[in-house]
């Protein structure tokens, strides 16, 4: 029974009481947008899909205080992302001894060289904003990944993060200068002015 | 051209089929418990990867110093050994003071149901459902347990705010070394920092070998890193660097030196690259004064974790390219590190070790589904000892005991993969038959098909094989797939139910599911006793089955 039939929330709760392959189809639904979000926060490809598996794993390891939004775990994957992310930097995940048993990424055949190509050029252009986003707190981090770049609704934002909407607000209007300032080019104006906010 | 990168396909089918694991292997919860976040595969929990790797100390040729590898070209040696297979038997002694084991650790067999707790013992520090636990076994009765750092989950933490009252303003990290036959505390050590401004600080204990040392690499700013003596608990040294230097990873050296193999890193205060990477052996007492330390010409470093006496690894990193990478290279490259003298060279194709007991496999001829096709067998210098050609999409499988290495975490072995000592075996698991092989001498001791057997290979299963004191070997696919076979001759034995990876002892296993505790014969699948208990988990620590709650620490035997 696919996803779409059965609807998210009814797949996370037979997930979140051991149903591996309901586990699995949540992977396939949201693999994707936790990759890309992932590679916003990290240099290498290889490295953005460690992130992803360790956050799909946080997500099984936690699954009792996940906060379920709009039917979705998809905010609470992209913050863990946020975290996962940072800890990748500054130590390593928890799941390293799960994750360096998977098979290492080999690019092959010319099409996978265009890719690593333009994973290069895409890498140069998105240095800035990368290191902007590094930049700013976990909380200013947490409210741009899911207002502006995810663009989610204030609401949705407060129940993914657990603070009030109002907190969402203050936070995403300081968050969103400091964003511009510390990327300090036009790309980066362009992308703090979108938003559901 | 697709400008947008995508997921590696055949690492996106591991990773599934690793959550699949990840969800099949965990013990069903207790409704009650429901806030507390510890069994399962949060027992993987030890606090990073680098805390992982840094305390999967030495097997088999344990804790043998990192000899000079020879500068010639490694030869082939002639085989010499026979086919056997290490004994399953106990050969640590206990000690009556803490040091690091040189042998396995064996576990101790419970018998009889436990009529109460043999020890009870209340560790220090806080008791919130959000600390986190991981504990080391040092040697035979000997264990290391470690609570915190605390880990919440949501934005705004702190009592009464959201779903996981968590006091993130006061958090910290305890040690406390246990003696696990007695339950008495031998010394216990305490960190604290503000968890708010100190979000991401970890605590990694490496233990140093056989040195009597431990360092407490503390992962975040301002935060110290410390080397303690194991006996007393005692500060006897600081880890100090360079200005701006960060250590990504660090693996123990084997043996008595004390020292270290570290991937560093310059950072600035945003974590972005600000300087040359490099890896360093050193004694983390003297970081400035390193037995070798080379530049690395590129950045996000990591080392493979050398789990044996093997005198090299395989260290993996982004390159510092100028532009796209030349023809034929990667994105990132695996060049191989001598231990002994931090010389690094390239090699043609990805580097990845399997360093079982005794001897050191390396996978090659990867087809493109990322399976080897050929197998070369390494003794510890590096040299070649054998070769072998294996069938498609072949998965090689280390046969282990259930003999733990001393230092490993008793709580990494929950999925997949294990800290557990080699018989001098593996298995080449085909989708179609499994194969028995001597480690040493590369000989096929059987070969059987899966007819029979509910082994269910499918992409990037991930393999367990034990062999227990009777001569039997059970090899568990995930997801909850399991296997018998006769070790001696490959006969497919009757089935057992599915493993969910419970603790292994000698003779039985030991199993923590829904409130109650099973000891099951491994030889025979029988029930040997079942309690009721209301602990979070039970494991082995420093060779003894315990259950713990929280802090609450009990003996069962």
């Amino acid at each position: 029974m696919g996803i779409q039939h059965v609807g998210e929330i009814a797949v996370w709760a037979s997930a979140r009481d051991g149903n591996a392959d309901a586990f699995a189809e949540l992977f396939d639904l949201h693999r994707d947008r936790v990759f890309r979000h992932a590679l916003r926060l990290v240099r290498s490809q290889h490295d953005a899909e460690d992130i992803t598996a360790a956050a799909f794993l946080e997500l099984w390891r936690r699954r009792d205080a996940v906060r379920v939004v709009e039917d979705s775990v998809i905010a609470w994957l992209l913050v863990t992302t946020n975290n996962v992310a940072r800890n990748v930097s500054r130590s390593r995940s928890r799941h390293q001894a799960l994750i360096d048993r998977l098979p290492r990424g080999m690019y092959q055949g010319e099409g996978a060289f265009d890719a690593v190509d333009a994973h290069i050029d895409a890498e140069h252009r998105e240095t800035t904003m990368r290191g902007a986003l590094a930049q700013l707190s976990i909380a200013d981090q947490n409210v741009i990944t899911l207002c502006v770049v995810e663009e989610l609704g204030a609401a949705e934002a407060a129940a993914a993060l657990g603070i009030p909407i109002g907190t969402v607000k203050s936070r995403l209007s300081r968050a969103k200068a400091r964003l511009a300032r510390l990327a300090g080019d036009a790309r980066a104006a362009v992308s703090t002015t979108g938003g559901a906010l | 051209m697709n400008d947008e990168p995508t997921f590696d396909p055949d690492r996106s089918r591991a990773i599934r089929h690793m959550l699949i694991e990840a969800v099949v292997s965990a013990p069903a919860r207790r409704r009650t418990h429901r806030v507390r976040v510890l069994v399962g595969i949060i027992m993987l929990a030890v606090l990073t990867g680098g805390g992982t790797t840094a305390l999967a100390l030495a097997g088999g040729a344990l804790f043998k110093p990192a000899q000079p590898a020879s500068s010639s070209t490694p030869a082939p040696a002639v085989p010499t050994a026979t086919t056997t297979a290490v004994p399953i038997a106990p050969t640590s002694v206990p000690s009556p003071t803490p040091a690091v084991a040189t042998l396995p650790i064996a576990p101790h067999d419970v018998t009889s149901a436990p009529s109460g707790a043999s020890w009870s013992i209340q560790l220090p520090g806080s008791s919130e459902s959000c600390v986190q636990h991981t504990s080391y076994s040092i040697a035979d009765g000997y264990a290391l347990f470690q609570a915190g750092p605390k880990e919440a989950s949501g934005d705004e933490l702190s009592p009464g705010v959201g779903p996981d009252p968590c006091d993130m303003s006061d958090d910290g990290v305890t040690l406390t070394l246990v003696d696990t036959a007695t339950g008495s505390q031998v010394w216990s050590r305490s960190w604290s920092w503000n968890g708010f401004a100190n979000r991401y600080a970890g605590v990694v204990p490496v233990i140093l070998g056989t040195s009597g040392r431990i360092l407490v690499r503390t992962v975040g700013p301002e935060l110290p890193s410390e080397v303690l003596d194991l006996v007393s608990g005692s500060t006897v040294g600081s880890l100090a660097l360079d200005t701006g230097e960060s250590i990504r990873s660090a693996q123990a050296v084997a043996g008595d030196s004390g020292e270290v193999i570290a991937t560093i890193e310059t950072l600035d205060s945003s974590l972005n690259t600000a300087g040359p990477s490099r890896v360093a052996r050193f004694d983390p007492r003297d970081a400035s004064h390193p037995v070798w330390s080379t530049v690395v010409d590129g950045s996000e470093i990591g080392a493979q974790v050398v789990t044996n006496g093997f005198s090299y690894t395989s260290l993996h990193y982004s390159p510092t390219w100028q532009t796209a990478p030349p023809p034929g290279q990667t994105p990132y490259v695996n060049p191989l590190l001598n231990l002994s003298t931090g010389e690094i060279s390239s090699r043609p194709e990805a580097l990845y070790y399997d360093f079982f007991t005794g001897y050191t496999i390396r996978p090659g001829g990867y087809d493109t589904t990322g399976y080897p096709l050929t197998l070369t067998g390494l003794d510890d210098d590096g040299n070649q000892i054998w070769t072998r050609s294996v069938p498609a999409a072949s998965s090689v499988v280390e046969v282990t005991t259930p003999l733990v290495r001393p230092g490993s975490s008793d709580q990494i072995g929950v999925v997949g993969g294990s800290d557990r000592v080699g018989d001098g075996q593996f298995l080449v698991v085909s989708p179609d038959s499994v194969t028995l092989v001597d480690g040493l001498t590369n000989d096929t001791i059987w070969t059987t098909g899966l007819t029979g057997c509910a082994l269910d290979h499918k992409p990037y299963s991930f393999f367990d094989a034990l062999r227990t004191e009777g001569a039997t070997l059970i090899v568990t696919a995930t997801p909850g797939r399991a296997c018998r076979f006769d070790a001696t001759t490959g006969a497919v034995l009757a089935s057992l139910p599915p493993s969910y990876w419970p603790r292994t002892g000698t003779v039985a296993t030991y199993d923590l599911r829904d409130g109650t505790g099973t000891a099951t014969n491994m030889q025979t699948g029988a029930t040997e006793w079942s309690v009721p208990s209301d602990a979070d988990a039970w494991f082995f620590a420093g060779g003894y089955l315990v259950a713990q709650t929280g802090n609450t620490i009990v003996g069962l035997g």
